[in-house]
């Protein structure tokens, strides 16, 4: 069974004469393990349609459900779903300032109350493993791109989430390494068993990808 | 091991995440935590400052009939306060009225209001003479004798300080030279200062051997309305309680100067609401960005309206101990170079102000919370 399916997704903005369709019934379904490279040129609908499957964004239409279970939107507890299910991977890193590396790593864990030992000991470990250990007290603003990409990906990975969802997750480095990361993302990935959605239109990464999807104008075009 | 499996620690948790999320937003960055701490303290001082001279007009308007002790106090007929108005009475009540059965003693006290030059400026005063022994005069001294006797004057420490001098210099008062034996402290009611001289030298400047005030001391168990109704049948004399005597001289007071100042308390509140506001909403709009990472992430309600609030109240609370300190500051120089006004920073005041400013302040702090509600967790996408 699939890890994340979406079925019909469809969103769009504005209403009447004015309203633009900017994902239009998309079909896609992850395994566990598998990375889906989703491919296309900007305003082509790439992040509505991972916001829609990150629970960011309400679709007009369609369903997302994961291991099985739909997700419903207006949930009060969506935040809580999204805490535990999804792992995030941003284009610019998002690390929070203020904190240190292993502080952003553990933040999740800290997030559904998790305390502040446990969560610290756990994000250590998983810098460790990305190589990091020794730049786990440095300030975001003291880390190379390279660096703050694998602390973004220990962050999204410390939850044992169900999905990773990477968005552009190589725009902000250089070719050497921004494979270096895609690298990681798929290692990680292959090793923890999510399904993995990446977003991108750098066309250099397909290899790294279990599946190539491309995306224009709102719809998935071929797969 | 997934977080199901950890162990969570639930609402405590979270609160602890807030609180440290707030934390390291406000000092991560120290000149912005230092100019906001700072702009809140100068709002705080103002409010602090003022209502603590408020709270010296109300105390220091009383002061020395508090210090009395007396039951009663007796007056010229009509005469209902003691730093208005000018009461006299012929000495021989005096006798009448320790004749009136439940009155243990009567001690006779002459008032001149006037105002004196005192070095290169002019000052109110309020000269009580009182009989030296009977314990009518200064209460609190800063230095020399609390007992001047001839052409000898105790006076209040702010206006020896305006006037430069000391004990064992002299003075002219309404047309006397007087020699300074005691400097008093506590005596500046509302801006009036005290001086005290012996009985008889205050009737030689009133220029009459008439009493102004008698200070009635009951016996244990009389009855204080039996008592006032003696008293006032012996004719062209009142006796009324302490307390309301106290009580008008500090609705005057308040009136003419405390509510002034009242208005300019609520003027400074205001404005410290506005300042704290933009401070608080300015502090979290900068954060924008983290507080959407959060809510991608999946932060939930606790933890961001939490975190916005609780960095509000740690502002508030350190721009409020740092405007205590500031308005000790600028009272205690006050003091030092122009004692004519006091600010009663006292303890329960502060605490109580305290609270008012820090609870407007979380007001003011909704603010942010309403922006950090509004803000879209897609924010997160944006390069």
């Amino acid at each position: 069974m699939s890890v994340l399916e979406a079925r019909d997704l469809t969103k769009t903005f504005g209403s009447g004469e004015a309203t633009v369709t900017a994902v239009e019934s998309v079909n896609l379904s992850v395994d566990s393990g598998e990375i889906v490279l989703l491919l296309g040129p900007s305003g082509s609908g790439k992040t509505t349609l991972v916001s829609m499957i990150g629970g960011l964004l309400t679709p007009t239409q369609g369903t997302v459900t994961i291991d099985g279970i739909g997700r419903l939107y207006q949930r009060s507890d969506m935040a809580a779903m999204r805490l535990r299910t999804i792992g995030f991977v941003f284009q610019t890193f998002n690390l929070l300032p203020a904190l240190t590396a292993v502080e952003n790593v553990a933040l999740p864990l800290r997030l559904v109350g998790v305390g502040r030992r446990v969560a610290i000991e756990r994000a250590g470990v998983l810098l460790d493993r990305l190589g990091l250990s020794h730049r786990g007290h440095a300030y975001p603003g003291t880390l190379s791109g390279g660096e703050k990409q694998r602390v973004s990906l220990a962050r999204a990975l410390i939850a044992d989430p169900r999905i990773i969802l990477a968005d552009e997750p190589t725009a902000s480095l250089d070719t050497h390494k921004g494979r270096e990361a895609m690298e990681l993302i798929r290692a990680s990935v292959h090793q923890g068993g999510q399904a993995c959605v990446v977003v991108t239109h750098d066309t250099r990464l397909t290899d790294l990808a279990d599946r190539v999807l491309r995306i224009e104008d709102g719809g998935i075009v071929d797969g | 091991m997934p977080i199901t499996t950890i162990e969570q620690s639930g609402i405590t948790g979270r609160v602890a995440t807030a609180l440290f999320i707030a934390w390291r937003n406000l000092t991560r960055e120290r000149r912005r935590w230092l100019l906001s701490a700072s702009a809140l303290a100068v709002a705080a001082m103002i409010v602090l400052f003022l209502e603590g001279i408020s709270r010296w007009l109300e105390v220091s308007s009383t002061a020395y009939l508090d210090h009395s002790g007396a039951q009663l106090v007796v007056s010229e007929k009509g005469i209902e306060d003691l730093l208005f108005a000018q009461s006299a009475f012929p000495p021989g009540v005096l006798a009448k009225i320790r004749e009136v059965p439940g009155v243990r003693t009567v001690d006779p006290v002459v008032a001149v209001n006037g105002i004196v030059g005192a070095g290169r400026t002019h000052l109110p005063v309020y000269l009580v003479g009182f009989e030296p022994g009977d314990g009518h005069g200064p209460w609190q001294l800063v230095s020399g004798s609390a007992q001047p006797h001839g052409a000898e004057v105790v006076v209040d420490r702010g206006f020896a300080s305006i006037a430069n001098v000391g004990v064992g210099d002299n003075i002219g008062l309404f047309g006397h030279q007087l020699r300074v034996v005691g400097i008093s402290t506590g005596t500046n009611a509302a801006g009036d200062f005290f001086l005290f001289a012996p009985l008889d030298f205050a009737q030689t400047v009133a220029g009459t051997q008439t009493i102004s005030y008698g200070l009635v001391y009951l016996n244990a168990g009389a009855s204080t309305s039996d008592v006032i109704a003696g008293i006032n049948r012996i004719g062209g004399v009142e006796a009324l309680s302490r307390a309301t005597i106290a009580g008008n001289d500090s609705e005057t007071i308040t009136s003419s100067f405390g509510q002034p100042v009242e208005i300019l308390v609520v003027v400074a509140l205001v404005a410290g609401v506005l300042i704290a506001g933009i401070v608080l909403y300015t502090a979290t709009v900068e954060h924008t960005r983290d507080y959407a990472v959060l809510k991608a992430l999946g932060a939930g309600r606790i933890v961001l309206y939490g975190s916005a609030l609780l960095q509000s109240l740690v502002l508030s609370v350190c721009g409020v101990l740092l405007g205590w300190g500031l308005a000790a500051g600028v009272a205690a120089a006050l003091d030092a170079w122009y004692p004519v006004i006091e600010s009663n920073l006292d303890i329960d005041l502060v605490a109580k102000l305290a609270g008012v400013i820090i609870a407007v302040n979380l007001l003011a702090g909704l603010l942010p919370v309403r922006h950090v509600r509004r803000i879209d967790p897609q924010e997160v996408f944006k390069a």
